[in-house]
């Protein structure tokens, strides 16, 4: 290494590309109670009718519910729809994670959820090309999603699966980048593919 | 230069202005306050809140709105840096002792969650900033704290094992987490988020964020080795002490050729008492001696030049110009803080 030599610009750019991606692929976990926060609840109250305190606090839960509800529905800087998948294991902020091996083909499903009170017509999916940490890149456009458009009406959900062969000559690794729906422009999901 | 320092010396009051009034919050606790209050009151530059609030701003947000973050985020990086340095075994900091050598490990530790816990008080008035904005700022710190945390991690994993085959693109990965994120994107994101009620785009500032923190960093572990103590209040070669992998450590076990290679090698991987004063003297000849300083400060120089070429996209929903002349003014202040 000299201080003249290559572009470390340009590699530099990669890692914080990755960096973004890594930071807007992340979700928060929800939480899930499992049997042993179940069996604290005593059963046997359970029929009792509420007293005053339990009353306001159903009374405020209920008022917490409906605020999230109308923040949901009208916050001025929300997407229209919320990209989401359901892809097999992957990486920690990636919501589709796809597998395959050199030669043979990834397959992941794709789901949108119109949150709207419109519904959704003709949406086009595409997935950009994929990049791995050196540069080698994964044609997003010999990649086809099934059905190609989708119709989504208000407050429903729709799934395409994309196929994506790949090259024989692809180099084994993690590769990434992003499902795109037309007339969404604010709309994209990170997408990890690791090619075996 | 004398605009933009009286400008950070104003931001820089403001929130110490504000923190104050935290520290003096509450029931007395013995063995705590003192402790607590002692790093924030140490006068930093401020460098990470008066980005924060200028950027606010710039988007034409009001510094009230911005105060409260700015103050969390000052009070967290003095937290962070209370138990870096127990981390590090960093003797000094801002030109005196360290928390734990003043007052040992584990008050020092406590202090430093008792100021984290602090700094998440500010986050809780969402009353200037309305529910969806006060979440939205939450996780902002989040992520600032997940990455900061995994960068530090990375860093003492490697002086852990010994760790010493890394290249540029092993530094910039850590770096970028451990102190990028948190000294420049992340004031930046939360400036433009609050001041523009979460409505402006953060990708290109994010980016300009990225090669300023960068090149910050370098700057900063040049001078620790390079820089004048008094000034500074570093240590005198402390990061080489220390065993960091900065840019310059990085570049000089790429360039040096064997023997010396493996005189380096050794060196690192010697338990800590036998990094002396000399052996780390002859760790930076080294360095001087194949140009390592240089390749870092030219790294940097591209580093800060990115970031010009990128300034005009990343503000481009700015509309304010006074905050925003002050951000681009700081740029050369910020990384040639060597004179």
């Amino acid at each position: 290494m000299s201080a003249h030599d290559g572009s470390p610009g340009e590699s530099a750019a990669r890692l914080f590309a990755q960096l973004m991606a890594e930071v807007a692929g992340r979700e928060v976990p929800r939480l899930r109670p499992d049997e042993a926060l179940r069996a604290l609840e005593d059963a046997g109250d359970r029929g009792l009718p509420a007293a005053g305190p339990q009353m306001r606090a159903a009374v405020a839960r209920a008022i917490d519910l409906y605020a999230d509800l109308f923040r949901e529905t009208f916050s001025v800087y929300a997407d229209l729809v919320d990209l989401t998948a359901t892809g097999r294991g992957g990486a920690a902020g990636a919501p589709v994670s796809m597998v395959g091996a050199r030669g043979g083909e990834a397959r992941s499903p794709v789901w949108l959820h119109n949150q709207t009170a419109s519904p959704l017509s003709d949406v086009a999916l595409r997935v950009t090309d994929l990049a791995a940490h050196d540069g080698a890149l994964v044609a997003g456009a010999r990649g086809a999603f099934s059905p190609p458009v989708l119709d989504i009406p208000a407050g429903a959900s729709a799934s395409a699966t994309l196929a994506l062969p790949l090259p024989a000559e692809a180099t084994p690794g993690s590769y990434h980048g992003l499902v795109l729906a037309s007339g969404l422009p604010s709309a994209s999901v990170p997408v990890l593919l690791v090619v075996e | 230069m004398a605009g933009v320092e009286a400008r950070l010396e104003l931001y820089a009051r403001a929130t110490r202005a504000a923190m104050e009034q935290l520290l003096a919050a509450g029931p007395p606790a013995a063995y705590l306050d003192d402790l607590v209050a002692d790093y924030p009151r140490r006068s930093g530059k401020g460098l990470r809140p008066a980005l924060l609030l200028a950027c606010c701003q710039a988007h034409a947000g009001a510094l009230e709105e911005g105060l409260g973050p700015a103050v969390a985020l000052e009070l967290l990086h003095n937290s962070f840096l209370i138990h870096d340095d127990v981390e590090d075994a960093t003797p000094t900091r801002r030109g005196a002792p360290a928390l734990h050598e003043v007052h040992g490990v584990g008050l020092a530790v406590n202090a430093g969650d008792a100021l984290a816990g602090l700094a998440l008080q500010p986050l809780l008035d969402p009353g200037r900033l309305g529910s969806r904005l006060a979440r939205e700022v939450v996780d902002e710190f989040l992520t600032m704290v997940r990455l900061t945390t995994a960068g530090q991690a990375l860093e003492l994993g490697w002086q852990r094992d010994g760790v010493t085959d890394l290249a540029t693109d092993d530094y910039l990965r850590m770096v970028v987490r451990k102190t990028g994120w948190y000294t420049t994107v992340a004031p930046l994101r939360l400036g433009a988020v609050v001041g523009a009620r979460g409505t402006a785009p953060l990708d290109a500032l994010t980016r300009f964020g990225l090669h300023l923190g960068v090149a910050f960093q370098i700057r900063d572990d040049v001078l620790s080795i390079a820089g004048s103590h008094e000034r500074h209040g570093k240590e005198h070669l402390g990061d080489i002490r220390e065993g960091k992998r900065t840019l310059m450590l990085i570049h000089l076990l790429n360039a040096a050729a064997e023997p010396q290679r493996a005189e380096v090698v050794d060196y690192l991987r010697a338990p800590a008492p036998a990094r002396t004063p000399a052996a780390a003297a002859r760790v930076l000849e080294l360095m001087h001696e194949h140009d390592s300083i240089m390749y870092a400060n030219a790294y940097a120089d591209r580093m800060t030049a990115s970031a010009l070429d990128l300034f005009d996209e990343a503000f481009a929903a700015a509309s304010r110009p006074a905050p925003l002349r002050f951000i681009r003014d700081l740029l050369p202040y910020v990384v040639e803080r060597s004179t």
